[in-house]
């Protein structure tokens, strides 16, 4: 699972932070660490769908929270992959 | 690094520099960059071109017009065929096939058999009615190519090389591409039949006034060999390959011209893009 946008949203679920907090945070329990390219990616991308957005203005070091579209956007994308897991562990117990 | 990293964040598009600038540049000051970050800003950068409205509005169009500009370059361009023969040359000369080439061309190719030849296959008809003859034969003449072919049989090099003749209708090219061939066979073969005809009357006259008898033996050893080379005229030039009949026209196909055309397009449109975009307000938030 290495969608840059749900790492992102993942991380911002659990406080709002700035670009290289979040790569910390994604690295930390991701273990997946994104490049500057990939992370302002997937940034740009959630904030025009309205899923993440700046915090305050004017600051060098812009923190982002996410919205309450982008925790139901996250809630239903992690539903999804929760029930891809289960199927997973199900079929290699039965194999 | 963080240097490379700034640079390369310039190559995004300015409306999302204005945005996202400057803590894109925070981000490169407090991460510790690795190799790969290049890349991955490299790529970053070309993803938000290609989703930006300047890449819809600007790059995208000029490079379908630059792919449609050079098709239709392409369909109007005159076609062009070339008919090839591959002739192998036996020498002991150790000189270079390259600059024997260069001698050959204007040895054979003379005026006088170009207009002949020019005559005779109706060549460049439009041309002659509006040129003086001799600028049809120079014509004529750019489209002769003589190309050296450097190979190898048995390790050791051997000369070759390729005649070609270039003709709007590949019939008449391959026509004039063999008789192009003929004329330098044909004038190889008499100036070395000539070669050795000399070789030979000049030791008759020394057999005829030498007094020696031991060097006469030896004089008319050397006219025998004379002569039986000269009966058994080895060939110079072997046609190894006759004049084919190009089924293809020269040079690039439309798709080719396509795909160049749409790379400049695009390229014209980058730069369009950046220096328009540049000159716009910063995007606010």
């Amino acid at each position: 699972m290495s969608d840059p946008s749900i790492l992102v949203l993942s991380s911002l679920a659990g406080g709002d932070k700035h670009g290289y907090a979040m790569m910390e945070d994604i690295e930390r329990f991701a273990g997946v660490r994104l490049g500057p390219g990939t992370l302002y990616g997937a940034i740009t991308r959630l904030e025009e769908k309205g899923w993440i957005a700046p915090v305050g203005s004017g600051e060098r070091r812009q923190p982002y929270k996410i919205t309450g579209a982008g925790r139901d956007y996250l809630h239903e994308q992690l539903g999804n992959l929760g029930r891809i897991v289960r199927a997973g562990q199900r079929r290699l117990e039965n194999a | 690094m963080r240097r490379i990293l700034r640079v390369l964040a310039r190559l995004y598009p300015a409306a999302w520099r204005a945005r996202y600038g400057a803590e894109y540049e925070a981000l490169i000051d407090d991460a510790q960059p690795r190799a790969r970050d290049g890349f991955d800003v490299l790529w970053g950068a070309m993803r938000m071109w290609m989703t930006s409205r300047s890449f819809v509005r600007i790059v995208l169009p000029c490079a379908l017009a630059g792919a449609l500009a050079a098709v239709a370059m392409s369909f109007a361009l005159p076609k062009k065929y070339v008919s090839q023969t591959l002739i192998s040359v036996e020498t002991d000369s150790r000189a270079s096939i390259d600059a024997r080439l260069a001698g050959m061309v204007q040895g054979a190719f003379a005026r006088p058999f170009l207009e002949e030849l020019i005559q005779k296959e109706n060549l460049y008809p439009r041309e002659r009615a509006r040129m003086p003859l001799g600028d049809v034969v120079n014509l004529t003449r750019k489209n002769i190519w003589l190309r050296p072919m450097h190979q190898k049989v048995d390790g050791k090099p051997a000369m070759a090389f390729v005649v070609e003749f270039y003709y709007p209708d590949p019939h008449v090219a391959q026509s004039v591409d063999a008789e192009l061939v003929s004329q330098m066979v044909a004038l190889n073969l008499r100036a070395r039949v000539a070669a050795v005809r000399g070789t030979a009357d000049f030791l008759k006259e020394q057999l005829a006034l030498e007094k020696d008898p031991a060097t006469k033996a030896h004089i008319q050893s050397d006219l025998q060999q004379a002569e039986a080379a000269a009966m058994h005229m080895p060939e110079v030039f072997r046609v190894e390959k006759a004049a084919n009949l190009p089924t293809r026209p020269d040079g690039w196909g439309h798709a080719r011209f396509g795909v160049v055309g749409a790379l400049g397009g695009l390229i014209a449109g980058l730069t369009a893009a950046a220096v328009f975009g540049s000159r716009r307000p910063a995007a606010s938030r």
